[in-house]
């Protein structure tokens, strides 16, 4: 990873220099081009990224007479209200996702829905006893647990109220891009073509692809993307808690194997969300459920893990750290433990990390998992999607309103630059967290139980995590 | 001001269109639309005059059109070019007029604007010095805009006075 920063870095220099010219099809004399429909900008995805940006601009006021096209190759997903079962597949909803969605009005939905808010994260060390706890001094939310489908829903409502502006193709799959000279001549068109599966096509000024982390938009550019396949799944479920409690915590203990994660759904459920080898994925999958509700609770409540050397050691530290810091540790509270799980809601699916080299280019711009993928251990994957389009339309709203061409590289280079700015070590962090906790040898866990205690009594260190 | 009577000023001694900067225009006169090019300044330039002149104009209005802050304003663009500043216009929803006494020029801002249909429709070119465009336009336009133009202009005093005759 910091040769993937290194060539991030780099690839800064080389763009102004013009660097960014692609190879692939041109687009076609004008006469041919003329008959498909222009738009302003076109989001390439549907899913809570691609349909969160669509909706954004089109609540923008510089956007009122722009249009703007959304494709989603699935059918559309709206609720009026869910159905019992809780759905296997959430999300952590940061307080500034939130604040995105609100700007929109479809955090009223989510509201009007169903989702957790939670106002404390305890995250502990399987090989020590090392914790930490995140939680907000004035005791706001922390966070939200939502389903992504109660997200979509909500997202596919406010898309509704802006109808005239954005116009949702569903069912419909791009299956080709052609991409313009960025100093076009003569009878070339300057804009990007697209093609639909079913024929059509569509031209626009510029292109938003939100198509998730093996985006197709991202391929037909041609932009590199260092990615890496962990040797992990996740596996997700829904499970009911033995006895009913103020379910406000976020629990998340690293196993040698990978890290588990408990997310609050109601008082009586939660959403599991496990990293871990892919044989031990399949055998969680296909065991009976009261071996795998076994296997969830050792795993949280198991010390089978600790060695006398590390405890010892961490002992002492944490003493070390009483005798400067009196004030310095919180309260270890004990996670809920699992009766049943919801009968069907087992799921699995193949863990990586991604990062694009570029987001930007003349007339195209990734956000979400088309341009980043991160492992789902620090529940940032939606929020930095969500914050990849707070300042993407940030920018263009100012270009829309100086009368810009909406697809130059002059104001999407900004936003590529913010974004890769903070992105970049938050992927690298989470990265290195991953490899750091994937391991029982003494001298890295004594390093990350230090480093976690550490972390835990400094109050500075932890505001800014 | 006193109106001049129209025919007497065009004339080649006392015209506001300069040969020598003309000839220097004509080289580069397929070089406008490269951002990073010979007009890359101009280009970077549009980040303080577009604003400039929306703001300029929004607080002389009273009207805002949502999405569109120009839009009933008649503009001249005088010395526009390639069309660098009349298409960021354009798009803010003014009816613009460009006039450039090169043809090439014009030919490239027309050829350039043609993809777009709503800037093929708000911004019309007309390869001319402002001398010929005060004949036809007599109070028409509500603003004018001569940007990087009076310093390639011969002469100044005869380019103001045509420029308070077109306005309203």
């Amino acid at each position: 990873t910091s040769a993937a920063m290194a060539v991030v870095c780099g690839r800064g220099l080389l763009a102004r220099l013009g660097g960014r010219l692609r190879a692939g099809p041109r687009t076609p004399l004008r006469s041919a081009a003329a008959a498909a429909p222009l738009y302003d900008v076109v989001v390439s995805g549907g899913g809570m990224v691609g349909s969160a940006m669509a909706a954004v601009l089109g609540h923008d006021i510089h956007f009122h007479d722009k249009k703007i096209a959304l494709l989603e190759a699935g059918p559309r997903k709206e609720y009026d209200r869910m159905p019992d079962r809780y759905s296997n597949r959430v999300s952590s909803i940061s307080p500034g996702s939130a604040t995105l969605l609100s700007s929109v009005g479809a955090w009223e939905h989510v509201c009007n829905l169903r989702l957790k808010p939670f106002r404390r994260m305890q995250v502990w060390d399987a090989c020590s006893e090392a914790m930490i706890v995140f939680e907000k001094d004035d005791l706001d939310d922390m966070g939200y647990i939502v389903e992504n489908d109660v997200i979509m829903s909500a997202l596919t409502k406010q898309l509704d109220a802006v109808a005239d502006r954005v116009q949702v193709f569903y069912g419909s799959r791009a299956v080709g891009y052609t991409w313009p000279l960025p100093s076009h001549s003569c009878d070339t068109s300057p804009w990007v073509q697209i093609e639909l599966a079913d024929g059509r096509r569509l031209q626009t000024k510029l292109l938003i692809g939100a198509d998730g982390h093996n985006s197709v938009v991202r391929k037909e550019a041609e932009i590199k993307n260092i990615e890496h396949r962990y040797d992990q799944s996740a596996v997700v479920a829904t499970l009911y808690l033995s006895e009913a409690t103020d379910n406000n915590v976020a629990w998340q203990r690293f196993l040698p194997t990978g890290p588990i994660a408990l997310l609050p759904l109601s008082d009586t459920a939660s959403s599991l969300v496990w990293s871990t080898s892919h044989e031990h994925a399949s055998e969680l999958l296909t065991m009976d459920e009261e071996s795998f509700v076994d296997s969830i609770n050792s795993a949280f409540w198991s010390n089978i893990n600790h060695s006398d050397f590390i405890d010892t050691a961490g002992a002492m530290f944490r003493s070390a750290l009483s005798l400067l810091r009196p004030s310095g540790s919180a309260v270890r509270q004990l996670p809920p433990s699992i009766a049943k799980a919801e009968p069907g809601s087992r799921a699995t699916f193949p863990l990586g990390m991604g990062h694009a080299t570029e987001y930007v280019q003349h007339r195209l711009a990734l956000v979400g998992d088309a341009a980043h993928r991160v492992h789902p251990l620090a529940g940032q994957g939606v929020n930095l999607g969500f914050g990849d389009i707070a300042c993407l339309a940030h920018h263009l709203s100012t270009a829309a309103f100086n009368g810009s061409d909406l697809g130059s590289l002059k104001h999407l280079l900004k936003f590529e630059t913010e974004r890769q700015r903070h992105n970049v070590s938050l992927i690298a962090a989470i990265d290195v967290l991953k490899r750091l906790y994937s391991t029982k040898l003494a001298p890295l866990v004594l390093l990350r139980t230090w480093g976690l205690q550490a972390t835990n009594a400094l109050p500075p260190v932890k505001v800014r995590i | 001001l006193f109106r001049l009577p129209v025919k007497r000023l065009f004339s080649t001694l006392h015209s506001s269109v300069d040969s020598t900067e003309m000839k220097k225009f004509q080289l580069l006169a397929q070089k406008w639309w490269d951002e990073e090019g010979e007009y890359s300044a101009l280009h970077s330039m549009n980040g303080i005059r577009v604003p400039f002149i929306r703001d300029t104009l929004l607080n002389m209005s009273s009207n805002y059109h949502l999405g569109s802050p120009l839009s009933g304003v008649k503009i001249l663009d005088v010395g526009c070019g390639g069309g660098l500043l009349s298409e960021p216009l354009g798009r803010l929803g003014a009816s613009v007029t460009g006039i450039d006494p090169l043809e090439d020029n014009i030919r490239t801002a027309d050829q350039h604007k043609s993809f777009d249909p709503v800037l093929a429709r708000r911004i019309q070119y007309k390869s001319s010095s402002l001398e010929e465009i005060v004949e036809e336009s007599v109070e028409t336009f509500d603003v004018i805009v001569a940007s990087e133009v009076v310093e390639h202009v011969a002469d100044l005093e005869l380019f103001i006075k045509c420029c308070s005759q077109v306005l309203k």
